[in-house]
C-alpha cells in the first residue's frame, strides 16, 4: 500500500471558503488576502464524501475511489476509502502524526513523517497536499503582483513565500477571485522556482450557506498528462463526529 | 471422448471445483447483502538445485510431508473472498468471514487430497462486537503486532516471512479485547488457543502510547505452548528520517534455562523518483542464534521452530514506484555470521483489478552459509540453489 490522503488542506482552502461575496477592497494587501481566505476556515469539523478520479494520461481508463472524509479542527483528520482497489483502508490524522491500515496488513502502521511528500493512492495529491491545514497567513509572506482575468472571474495575483523553507511547496503563485475571495487557480513551486504542480477551483456550489469549489483538479508538473480531480459529493459542516473516528481506534479496528 | 479428455485434463477437477465455489460463494454474499472482498490467485514456482532423492537425514515426519522426487515447479491456486455482515441496524456486530480454497500441483501433478484441510482453511470466522468503549473480536482471526519489518520480536503471535513478508498471517483462534484510554493511551489484551490442542494458550497485553511523534508500545506475554514469559517494547517514529526500535526478552519458565532476547533497530527514508523511491535498512539480533555455521540448528528450522539460523543480521530494503502501476522491490537479507545473503528482487504491475507480480530468490555468498548450505553437510537438504516464482491475482 502506498499512497493516499485526500486534500484537507486545498479542500478547506478552497472548499470551506466562507464566500463573502462583496465589494472588492481597495489598498488590499497580500497579508489581507490570505487572512481571508484563513478566516473563512470557521468550522470545527467537516465530513466529506468525495469522488477522486486519477487520470494517467493516453488510453489508460482512470482510476477512481471514492472517500469519506473528516475534519476536526486544523490538523485532525480521518478519511475511509470507500470503493476502488483501496477499498477499505483509513488513514487518520493527529496533529502530525499519520497512521494507516488496510484490510490486507491487518494493523495500523504508522508512517514516517517523510513520506508526507509521496502521492496518496496513486493520486497527484500527496499526504502533505491533504493533511497541511495550517493557516496560509502564518506560512507564508504574500504580495499582490497583478491581476488578471482568469476563467471569467476578475483575480489577484499574488506570490506567496514560505516562512519556512522546508514548506513543501516553498514558493506559490495563487489567483483569488476578487469578488469572493476564493481560489481560482494555483501554482505550486519548489524553492527553486521549479514548477511541481498546479491545481484549479471549479464549480461554485452553496453548501450550508457557504459558497464553495466542488471540483478541483491537481495537475504534476514533473508527469506526462496525469491529472487527478476530486468532486465533492456531500459537505457537511459544523456537525457532530463521533470521537471514536478522529482517534487510533479508527484505524485499530479495520473491517 | 478424447476432445473431452482434453478439455478435463487442462481444466481439471480442482479448477472446476474452484470456478463453483466462486459462483457459489457470490452468489451467497449478493442474497445475504454482505459486503464480498478478496481474490483469486495463481502462483507458478520454478525451483532449482533440489533433488531428484530425498536426502536421507530428514526426519521421518518431514520425509512423510515433502514430495518425492522434489519437484522442479509448482502451481499453487487460490480463492480467498471475504464476506462481511453487519448484524443488526446499528453496526455494533459484523461477522466475518473467510474461508481460503487451494490447490497445489507439483510437476504439474494434483497433490493427494485426503482430507479437507488440504485444500480448505477457514482463514478468518470472527464476530466484531462494540461493547460501550471496548472493541472485542472473537473467532479465528490474525493478530498482528509489531513496527519492524519482517521481524516483529514484540509479536507475540509471530510469523515470519523472510521472502514474502506481505502475505496474511493465518487465523488463530482468539479473543481481542481493545480499550482506548485518555490521554491516546490504549489497550489491546488478547488470548488464543491452539486449533487441535487447547492447552496451547497463549495471553497478551500491549499499552501504546502515541506522544512525541512517536507510537510507544510495551508488551506482556504468557505462552503457556512453549513455557515462556515475555516482555517487549516497540516505537516507531521520525527524525527526520523514519526509525523504529523493537525488542524483547523471553524468559522460560523453567528456571534452569537462560532467557535470551531478540532485537530490531532500523530505519526508512523516500525520496522524490518518479512515483517514490522508498529506501529502509535494519539490523535484527536473535540471542538464540549461533555466530558458528556448525552450530546452526537446521533441525529446529525444519520442524518449523525457528526461521533464521544465526544471530546478526541486516536487511536492506528498496522498492521504487515507477509510475500508479509498475513498482520494483528488492529485498535483501544478509546473514553478518556466515555472509551469506538471499536477495529477492521482484517486479509488481498492477492493472485494474489484476496484480501481477514476478520475482526471484537469489542465495548469495560462500558455500556452507545459511543461505548457501554445502549438500553435504546441510542436513535439510532443502534450500534451493535458485527459486523463480510469478503469480496474478484477481481482486473481487
Amino acid at each position: 500500500m502506498k499512497k493516499a490522503m485526500i486534500a484537507i488542506s486545498a479542500l478547506t482552502i478552497g472548499l470551506v471558503c466562507q464566500a463573502a461575496f462583496g465589494q472588492t477592497e481597495e489598498g488590499i494587501t497580500g497579508r489581507q488576502i490570505l487572512e481571508k481566505i484563513d478566516a473563512n476556515e470557521v468550522t470545527e469539523t467537516q465530513y466529506m464524501e468525495i469522488e477522486m478520479v486519477m487520470d494517467r494520461g493516453g488510453k489508460r481508463k482512470p482510476k477512481t475511489s471514492d472517500l469519506k472524509i473528516w475534519v476536526k479542527g486544523k490538523d485532525n483528520a480521518a478519511i475511509e476509502v470507500t470503493s476502488g482497489p483501496d477499498k477499505g483502508t483509513r488513514f487518520l490524522r493527529l496533529g502530525d502524526d499519520l497512521w494507516i491500515a488496510s484490510r490486507e496488513a491487518e494493523k495500523p502502521m504508522k508512517i514516517s513523517g517523510h513520506m508526507l511528500r509521496q502521492g496518496f493512492l496513486d493520486s497527484d495529491w500527496s499526504y502533505d497536499d491533504t493533511t497541511n491545514n495550517k493557516p496560509l497567513a502564518e506560512r507564508f509572506e504574500a504580495k499582490i503582483v497583478g491581476e488578471e482575468v482568469k476563467d471569467g472571474k476578475k483575480c489577484w495575483v499574488m506570490e506567496l513565500k514560505a516562512n519556512d523553507p522546508d514548506e513543501t511547496y516553498a514558493l506559490q503563485k495563487l489567483w483569488v477571485d476578487q469578488a469572493t475571495y476564493l481560489p481560482v487557480y494555483q501554482e505550486l513551486m519548489a524553492l527553486s522556482g521549479m514548477l511541481l504542480k498546479t491545481m484549479s477551483y471549479e464549480d461554485l456550489k452553496q453548501i450550508d450557506g457557504r459558497w464553495t469549489p466542488t471540483r478541483m483538479t491537481m495537475k504534476d508538473a514533473l508527469k506526462n498528462k496525469t491529472q487527478t480531480t476530486i468532486v465533492v459529493k456531500d459537505l457537511k459542516l459544523d456537525e457532530e463526529i463521533d470521537p471514536k473516528i478522529i482517534s487510533l481506534e479508527f484505524v485499530e479496528n479495520v473491517r | 471422448m478424447k476432445a473431452i479428455r482434453n478439455i478435463f485434463s487442462v481444466l481439471q477437477f480442482t479448477r472446476i471445483f474452484l470456478a463453483l465455489a466462486l459462483l457459489l460463494f457470490c452468489l451467497f454474499s449478493s442474497v445475504a447483502h454482505a459486503e464480498i472482498y478478496g481474490y483469486i490467485e495463481a502462483r507458478l514456482i520454478r525451483i532449482e538445485g533440489l533433488g531428484p532423492e530425498m536426502p536421507l537425514a530428514l526426519p521421518e515426519e518431514v520425509k512423510e510431508m515433502a514430495p518425492v522426487p522434489f519437484p522442479e515447479y509448482i502451481t499453487y491456486e487460490r480463492f480467498r473472498p471475504t464476506l462481511v455482515e453487519e448484524i443488526g441496524e446499528d453496526g455494533k456486530i459484523s461477522l466475518t468471514v473467510t474461508p481460503e480454497i487451494h490447490f497445489i500441483q507439483y510437476d504439474g501433478q494434483n497433490s493427494d487430497l485426503m482430507e479437507t484441510d488440504d485444500y480448505l482453511n477457514v482463514e478468518r470466522l470472527y464476530l466484531d462486537l462494540d461493547a460501550g468503549p471496548a472493541r472485542i473480536r472473537l473467532g479465528r482471526q490474525a493478530i498482528n503486532w509489531g513496527s519492524a519489518l519482517i521481524w516483529n520480536p514484540t509479536d507475540m503471535f509471530k510469523e515470519v516471512y523472510l521472502t514474502d513478508y506481505w502475505a496474511e498471517r493465518k487465523g488463530i483462534n482468539a479473543v481481542k479485547v481493545y480499550v482506548p484510554l485518555p490521554e491516546d493511551f490504549r489497550l489491546t489484551v488478547a488470548a488464543s488457543t491452539g486449533d487441535t490442542v487447547f492447552s496451547d494458550n497463549r495471553y497478551a497485553a500491549r499499552a501504546s502510547l502515541a506522544r512525541w511523534g512517536a507510537d510507544m508500545s510495551v508488551v506482556w506475554m504468557d505462552d503457556a505452548a512453549n513455557d515462556l514469559l515475555a516482555w517487549g517494547v516497540d516505537v516507531k517514529g521520525t527524525a527526520v528520517i523514519g526509525y523504529w526500535v523493537e525488542a524483547a526478552m523471553f524468559a522460560p519458565k523453567n528456571r534452569d534455562y537462560d532467557p535470551y532476547y531478540q532485537a530490531v533497530a532500523g530505519v526508512d527514508y523516500s525520496f522524490q523518483v518518479r512515483d517514490g523511491l522508498y529506501i529502509a535498512a535494519q539490523y535484527y539480533y536473535d540471542q538464540t542464534g549461533d555466530s558458528k555455521r556448525e552450530d546452526y540448528k537446521w533441525d529446529e528450522m525444519q520442524a518449523g521452530k525457528r526461521s533464521t539460523l544465526a544471530t546478526h543480521y541486516a536487511n536492506l530494503m528498496a522498492t521504487l514506484s515507477w509510475n500508479s502501476e509498475i513498482s520494483g522491490t528488492i529485498n535483501a537479507i544478509y546473514n553478518l555470521d556466515d555472509q551469506t545473503a538471499m536477495a529477492s528482487p521482484y517486479l509488481t504491475v498492477t492493472l485494474g483489478k489484476f496484480r501481477v507480480t514476478a520475482g526471484a530468490n537469489i542465495p548469495i555468498g560462500p558455500e556452507g552459509g545459511e543461505f548457501m548450505p554445502h549438500p553435504d553437510q546441510d542436513a535439510i537438504g532443502l534450500v534451493p540453489d535458485l527459486t523463480y516464482y510469478a503469480w496474478v491475482r484477481y481482486y473481487l
